[in-house]
């Protein structure tokens, strides 16, 4: 997999966010980072962007924006967007 | 709806809770779809094009001759014979600071890739809910590969002539004219002037293009350059998977003797088919399927059964669950590893060419007993 790729979890909820970050990482993905929608382009600084996951939670507006905001970025990278949790129970 | 107000982004969704597999299987699209976008600096562009042949020794030096100058390059040859590599590798011995930026202007509909090329100002059309800059502005102080533009539109033409004439573009809904420093480098596997013929090309624009144009013969004419690529297919499968596969001698020169109609690419495609379905194997001449033998007769059909599966593997008639098989061979392997290393879990993970995390995960999934010890020691750290 191309080493120097990053990717990218935007989220408002941090827990929510480490918790994919942890999942991700667990499939041999050395290079994940989260991020809010307001600070995602600093929290890459000048690294390439493999792929953005974006909750689904998120208020409309704001996923529309995110994904407006990476297009313009480079309208390259794949987006992902992670559905909202429909099993609130099971804590997996 | 997303896809319907972004046509332009590669949307994938992933469903709560996570499973493994399907992340997976995410992971490895996303993986697949940057890996033709690489940029220079990576590896296999500066190693620049493999091969031996005289061919390739010749598009070598016209590349390095072309390369600093800036001019437009046109590069003709048949599907999979590289056409990207040789563009990349202009980029990379150019000294330009800015971007490789690629475009397939055969794969986009015509309305998409005027937005594509130029980009768009916000509420050009529906769904353009903010400015989005195109290829052109992308590559600015870069270079800019037009792939396929045997097969771009008419009217598209037309505007890229402007284009290349007078360095500016004007995104789509907007008035500004943008001025861009782009480095064309345009590749076909058309025949152009036999397009001009059939009015499907302005022979303005194929002037314009073909300034210092470069032909990579097809495989078929190079098979000297066919060893060389299979070792460098080799590498890049343990590379990407850690699978080590062996041609013998005799292999080797079936496949060189092979036509290969899909040139490059379908030698690649043929030796990660391999790297999947018969890891870690010492290939014969007599294990290749049938393509490659010249002793059997052409039977269609059961060549492209023979080819997606190796010997002893064989499609059922009533067909079968490729997910399931394929992970009771997982299964079966790992147990067969396990076997082999003791239970020792790092020394089974090395015999596989995976990472030890990789293989507890899995050995979790399919409810493998390894020794408790052994085992433990790998969860404790």
């Amino acid at each position: 997999m191309p080493g120097t790729l990053l990717i990218l979890i935007v989220d408002e909820e941090p827990e929510r966010a480490e918790k994919l970050k942890s999942v991700i990482e667990f499939m041999d993905v050395p290079q994940v980072r989260v991020a809010e929608p307001g600070n995602w382009r600093s929290r890459i600084g000048d690294r390439r962007l493999a792929a953005v996951f974006i909750s689904d939670a998120l208020e409309r507006g704001v996923v529309h924006s995110v994904i407006a905001e990476v297009g313009e970025h480079d309208p390259n990278v794949p987006i992902v967007v992670v559905e909202k949790r429909r099993d609130t129970n099971r804590d997996d | 709806m997303l896809s319907k107000a972004f046509p332009w982004a590669r949307l994938y969704t992933l469903r709560q809770p996570v499973q493994f597999d399907e992340l997976g299987e995410l992971l490895e699209e996303i993986w697949a779809a940057h890996s033709p976008r690489r940029q220079p600096g990576d590896a296999h562009v500066a190693d620049g094009l493999v091969g031996e042949s005289r061919h390739i020794a010749r598009i070598t030096t016209l590349i390095e001759r072309v390369a600093p100058s800036g001019a437009t390059v046109l590069i003709t040859g048949e599907s999979g014979t590289g056409k990207e590599v040789v563009a990349r590798r202009i980029h990379h011995l150019s000294g330009r600071k800015g971007q490789f930026v690629a475009i397939n202007c055969g794969a986009i509909p015509e309305q998409l890739l005027e937005s594509e090329l130029f980009g768009y100002e916000r509420g050009a059309f529906t769904g353009a809910v903010a400015r989005r800059i195109g290829r052109f502005e992308l590559a600015h102080g870069g270079t800019l590969f037009l792939d396929e533009i045997g097969d771009m539109p008419m009217p598209m033409q037309v505007k890229l002539l402007r284009v290349l004439q007078e360095h500016v573009i004007e995104r789509v809904g907007g008035t500004e004219s943008i001025e861009v420093d782009v480095r064309i480098v345009a590749a076909t596997h058309r025949d152009l002037p036999r397009r001009i013929e059939e009015g499907l090309f302005r022979e303005d624009l194929y002037y314009r293009l073909n300034v210092f144009p470069i032909e990579i013969p097809p495989l078929r004419e190079r098979p000297e350059d066919i060893p060389p690529l299979v070792h460098e297919m080799i590498g890049r499968m343990h590379a990407r998977y850690g699978v080590r596969l062996h041609f013998t001698n005799d292999a080797m020169a079936a496949l060189s003797a092979y036509s290969w109609p899909g040139n490059a690419r379908e030698l690649g495609n043929f030796i990660e088919r391999l790297a999947v379905i018969r890891p870690h194997a010492r290939i014969d001449a007599d294990a290749l399927p049938w393509p490659f033998r010249q002793d059997e007769p052409a039977d269609e059909a059961a060549a492209a059964e023979e080819i997606v599966a190796p010997p002893g593997h064989s499609l059922p008639a009533e067909g079968l669950d490729l997910k399931a098989h394929l992970a009771g061979v997982e299964r079966d392997l790992i147990s067969a590893a396990l076997e082999r290393a003791g239970g020792v879990v790092q020394r089974a993970a090395d015999e596989l060419g995976v990472r030890r995390t990789t293989l507890v995960e899995k050995i979790n999934r399919y409810g493998l007993r390894v020794r408790d010890a052994a085992l433990a020691e790998d969860r404790d750290e």
